[in-house]
């Protein structure tokens, strides 16, 4: 049961994140937004979700469909790790620096905050 | 829509194996699960869109689907985050700052050596 949820969810996070980076990641923005807001609003989704699974309000149903699946393959790691690579290869250091920073300092904050006020 | 459909199969198939990792990882400990499937998926996703094989043999949507759905499906940047966050809301710095290190530096390390390692394939 909770296996057929999560491929549901999953499926669903994988098709959400590729029509955002359909949308959101243009060659002239010079900064992959799509992956970035996928990364940033699944982490803050993810986070909330654990939260409330912890605390008894959410079924382990949810958790699975919700949490592991949706929001685990909403965002992506692979990506995001790619396309730093790509800048790197290109000479664009302060870029890739700035894409990894931004990535897991906003996601990182996000996912703390959810953490240390309702945990 | 064709290539929707093929993310869609593909994310629900990178996600059961994800959820598969998960299992070799405790409560508490260290978060191997979540750090195998970004270092493996890091690696197979640069060597598989790379792969002259690949690029010639499978079709727009079909690659798309795998890249996307099942690899980008596979990783996950939420949980890492969210695990990374645990760690430190636990006091846990040095384990954390190691966890951090070791998916950024090999992430980046797997991607690099996957891309180099499929256009070799091409020179052959």
């Amino acid at each position: 049961m909770n296996l057929l949820l999560i491929a549901i969810g999953g499926g669903f996070g994988a098709l959400g994140r590729y029509l955002i980076g359909k949308v959101l990641n243009k060659e002239k923005h010079r900064f992959p937004l799509g992956t970035w807001v996928v990364n940033t609003v699944g982490t803050l989704l993810l986070a909330s979700t654990y939260i409330l699974y912890n605390h008894g309000t959410f079924h382990e149903a949810i958790w699975a469909l919700v949490g592991i699946g949706f929001c685990g393959a909403f965002t992506t790691f692979s990506t995001f790790s790619q396309e730093t690579v790509s800048y790197l290869l290109e000479h664009e250091h302060p870029r890739a620096f700035l894409y990894v920073g931004l990535s897991v300092a906003s996601s990182l904050l996000i996912a703390y905050t959810v953490l240390a006020i309702w945990l | 829509m064709m290539q929707g459909i093929w993310v869609l199969i593909g994310g629900a198939v990178g996600s059961l194996a994800r959820y598969s990792l998960s299992f070799i990882h405790g409560i508490g400990l260290f978060p191997y699960g979540t750090l195998f499937a970004n270092l493996i998926g890091c690696f197979l996703l640069s060597f598989l869109i790379n792969l002259p094989l690949i690029k010639v043999s499978l079709p727009q949507s079909l690659r798309v689907g795998v890249g996307t759905g099942v690899i980008g499906g596979f990783t996950t940047f939420s949980t890492f985050s969210l695990e990374l966050a645990q760690l430190l809301n636990q006091s846990k710095f040095s384990l954390g700052f190691l966890y951090l290190f070791v998916s950024i530096i090999g992430g980046l390390f797997l991607s690099w050596l996957g891309l180099l390692l499929a256009n070799r394939q091409e020179a052959k």
